[in-house]
């Protein structure tokens, strides 16, 4: 039996629930941001503002420029994930087989399933239906079917807004010879450059290059390209309910202009090991590898190294005495970073790893575990070390919206 | 820039219904200022978590009047936060 790939790509994803939540928005250009100033960048645009030529990733000077009535809306991460769980929770209802792929993408195999609804159309407009109905009728999402996900992906992207496309094995070779290879998710503008190089713009022009080629300039990767340039993707669906383990932990934070300095990056650092520390523990791992990295400019390069500890640790603090190590042996100035991000790596589970024999340490765990309980109850900033309340200056969604929420489904 | 996150909570009195397909309490109408106001729409629903406190957030209309209320689902306390502009 043929494979029946969906992909659902939800439309303005973040606008279209700012405008479902305040209807004074609808209708109008809006654009969300986490950032109340001109420097930052507007992350989602309103389907009115992108016929402006906004773009998400825009500054947002820039996007003032091409439209000045555009109206800035404070994005929650907490009313898209909220909203995500809901969709999702329809879409469980019509198949298991759901590969989450992004917050507002999601991958269905409805191979066993679509004929039961009347085939793939049938089935969309019924998920349609319950969407308008559960969700409101301002977030829409498009869907795309075809025989792999690369393809119902791109099929998607050719019928947005609020549209359902399909595309049959026929049809594939006219699409090959006029989509460029950029269109397709895996493939960037490096890749393209260097496709281009050899004379390579189109997918069609892509299959008919050498598989000993692409695999000599690509690796491994190139097979993935040559099936592709063929029309072809038989990338299996990962189902949700097969969540991938978790390999590290991490956060990152971009600085403000305004606040670039040693000690502000000091500040951000102790509380991002803080937050890294306190996820450990959450999710039951102590970790040995501690990895420090700046990035210097908005696409300057990244700089970072990794230091291997004698115990494993799920200490905050441990976390942030090892980064300043790591700093110590870096060749950067810290002024100049950009972005500033810790992980931990080389996870193992904390109750496979005997607990320390020295009290210092013994005493510190015990710190710790008061301080999840606290925070537990009362909330992450109940209780704080007093180094990191000089961390307020800095907005608390300067790097985005995650803020530390998780979202599991 | 929208303003919403920053206004202060005020304690209201709601009334509220419950349906057996509906996740969370329904709104029906709430007293604000003298005033009772009849939920004609729930724009969206959403919950956010203090500690251990589950706050169910609601932007809902009363006509052309956009509110958004909170309910915190511990306490069963109903606030608002002011007019949504």
């Amino acid at each position: 039996m043929p494979r029946i790939i969906m992909h659902l790509d939800m439309d303005s994803y973040f606008a279209s629930v700012e405008q479902q939540a305040v209807p004074s928005l609808r209708g109008r250009p809006i654009g969300v941001t986490g950032k109340p100033r001109e420097r930052s960048i507007v992350v989602a645009v309103s389907r009115e503002a992108k016929r402006y030529r906004i773009s998400a990733g825009m500054p947002i000077w820039e996007a003032r420029r091409l439209c000045p009535k555009l109206e800035l809306v404070s994005g929650s991460a907490a009313r898209y994930i909220a909203t995500t769980k809901r969709f999702l929770t329809i879409l469980k209802r019509y198949t298991s087989m759901i590969e989450v792929f992004s917050i507002d993408e999601v991958f269905m195999d409805i191979s066993q399933e679509a004929a039961r609804y009347g085939g793939p159309v049938a089935m969309a407009e019924a998920i349609k239906d319950e969407f308008r109905e559960q969700l409101g009728g301002y977030i829409t999402g498009t869907f795309g079917v075809a025989s792999s996900k690369t393809f119902a992906k791109l099929t998607a992207k050719r019928h947005k807004p609020d549209g359902i496309g399909i595309l049959n094995d026929e049809e594939i070779p006219e699409l090959l010879a006029r989509t460029p290879v950029d269109a397709v998710c895996g493939i960037g503008p490096r890749i393209a450059k260097r496709l281009a190089k050899v004379g390579v713009h189109t997918l069609a022009e892509l299959g008919a290059l050498p598989e000993d080629y692409l695999t000599r300039e690509f690796g491994i990767y190139g097979l993935f390209l040559r099936q592709v340039g063929l029309g072809r993707d038989p990338t299996p669906i990962t189902p949700y309910s097969t969540a991938a383990p978790v390999k590290s932990v991490g956060h990152s934070k971009t600085l403000p202009p305004t606040l670039r300095s040693f000690d502000t990056a000091r500040l951000v650092l102790r509380g991002l090991c803080d937050k890294v520390g306190r996820r450990m523990r959450q999710l039951g791992f102590v970790g040995r590898t501690v990895y420090f990295g700046v990035r210097l400019g908005a696409l300057g390069p990244h700089c970072g190294k990794q230091i291997t500890l004698p115990l494993p640790t799920d200490d905050g603090e441990t976390i942030y005495h090892a980064c300043l190590a790591i700093h110590r042996q870096m060749p950067v100035n810290v002024e100049t970073a950009f972005n500033i991000g810790v992980s931990v790596r080389n996870l193992l589970d904390r109750v496979s790893v005997p607990d320390s024999l020295l009290e210092e340490d013994r005493r510190r765990d015990r710190l710790n575990r008061a301080i999840d309980s606290i925070r537990d109850r009362y909330g992450e900033k109940a209780l704080v070390t007093g180094e990191t309340l000089l961390f307020e200056p800095i907005p608390e969604h300067v790097s985005g919206f995650s803020q530390g929420e998780q979202w599991e489904f | 820039m929208s303003e919403r996150s920053r206004r202060p909570e005020e304690l209201i009195e709601a009334s509220v219904s419950y349906h057996r397909e509906a996740s969370y309490p329904v709104l029906r109408s709430f007293r604000w200022k003298a005033r009772r106001f009849v939920v004609s729409t729930i724009d969206l629903v959403y919950p956010e978590r203090r500690g251990e406190t589950q706050i169910l957030c609601y932007f809902v209309s009363c006509g052309r009047k956009q509110f958004q209320l909170r309910l915190d689902t511990g306490r069963h306390r109903w606030s608002i936060r002011a007019g949504v502009p």
